[in-house]
């Protein structure tokens, strides 16, 4: 029997943050809806989440509550979202917002999506990221991502070479 | 305590070998069991075992990535030890953001350090990459468009983004 929706779970992250969530919400991640799945009988004890830290949850729960209701992808739909999400890299409004954050967290939000198993922020920090790059030079991208340029001059010289056709667009 | 697939303990030794991302060969499971075999090919294509230690009857094997050891050159480990943040996220996530990128931001891309270049180059991905790019018959001839000097010569307009 499905569990009521205004359940609360708590849920512990690494940092020993503590935080007490209404269920639909929490189960916007994959992971944590299994994990609430799994579990037959009510227990009291916080979930815990070794691999994401109290302010970084903090800002995914802001997310999944923002996004409560919506109905998660199932595994048919995805595979035919697939192929559109990827031709898109438009963000909504609201999300754009949400992850208009520093490049630190912007990446522990990635991680932390991965790792909750949270499809739709992931795709949303990766089409981020994805603009970010979007239109930049090389130099512009090592600055951007602080990428330290270990090309040899005549490797640079070659790429400069190669890059001539491109530098015309 | 925490117990490991075959009831053993896991002990703090263990634990950090575990976090290195070394992999314990005892009577577990072997880690990518539930991967599907092209996958795991095409991962490990990119990866050589190494030995690490063997200690109390336990071979530690790390999975070193081959532009880490006969790749580029040795420098390219700054993929994995760099500052930076793109060079440090999981490939799976990695493959997730470049597959959103235009062919032409990829190639900028590849050309930012050795480590980006050695990857671009030998990953499939360009073949699912946005926007749907014609076939041209196979990956090497792909990576021939790509990075071949003969690009301007044979495909003048495919120096914009439209």
């Amino acid at each position: 029997m499905a569990a009521p929706a205004t359940q609360q779970i708590k849920i512990r992250c690494n940092d020993e943050k503590e935080f007490t969530v209404d269920r639909d919400v929490l189960e916007r991640s994959v992971l944590i809806k299994n994990m609430l799945e799994d579990v037959t009988e009510q227990q009291d004890a916080p979930i815990p989440l070794p691999n994401v830290s109290g302010p970084v949850m903090a800002k995914v729960l802001e997310y999944c509550t923002h996004h409560r209701g919506e109905p998660l992808p199932s595994a048919d739909t995805e595979q035919s979202q697939d192929e559109t999400r990827k031709r898109t890299t438009d963000i909504s409004e609201w999300d754009q917002k949400f992850i208009t954050v520093d490049q630190e967290m912007l990446f522990e939000i990635i991680l932390a999506a991965n790792y909750l198993d949270i499809k739709s922020l992931l795709d949303v920090g990766c089409k981020t990221v994805a603009n970010m790059i979007k239109g930049k030079t090389p130099e512009e991208i090592r600055k951007l991502f602080n990428i330290v340029n270990d090309f040899t001059p005549e490797e640079e010289a070659q790429i400069k070479k190669e890059n001539e056709w491109a530098e015309d667009r | 305590m925490r117990l490991g697939p075959d009831g053993t303990c896991i002990t703090p030794e263990i634990q950090r070998q575990l976090e290195a991302g070394m992999f314990l060969c005892r009577n577990w499971p072997f880690p990518f069991d539930d991967v599907e075999d092209d996958e795991l090919l095409l991962e490990l294509g990119n990866m050589k075992p190494k030995i690490g230690s063997i200690r109390d009857g336990i071979i530690s094997i790390r999975l070193l990535p081959l532009c880490a050891q006969n790749g580029v050159k040795s420098k390219s480990n700054l993929m994995f030890k760099d500052l930076s943040p793109l060079l440090n996220i999981p490939v799976e996530i990695f493959l997730e953001v470049i597959e959103h990128l235009h062919p032409l931001d990829l190639y900028h891309l590849s050309k930012t350090c050795s480590a980006m270049k050695a990857f671009v180059q030998r990953q499939l991905i360009p073949f699912r990459l946005h926007p749907a790019f014609p076939s041209l018959g196979g990956r090497s001839s792909f990576l021939d468009l790509l990075y071949a000097m003969s690009v301007k010569i044979t495909s003048p307009y495919l120096t914009s983004y439209t």
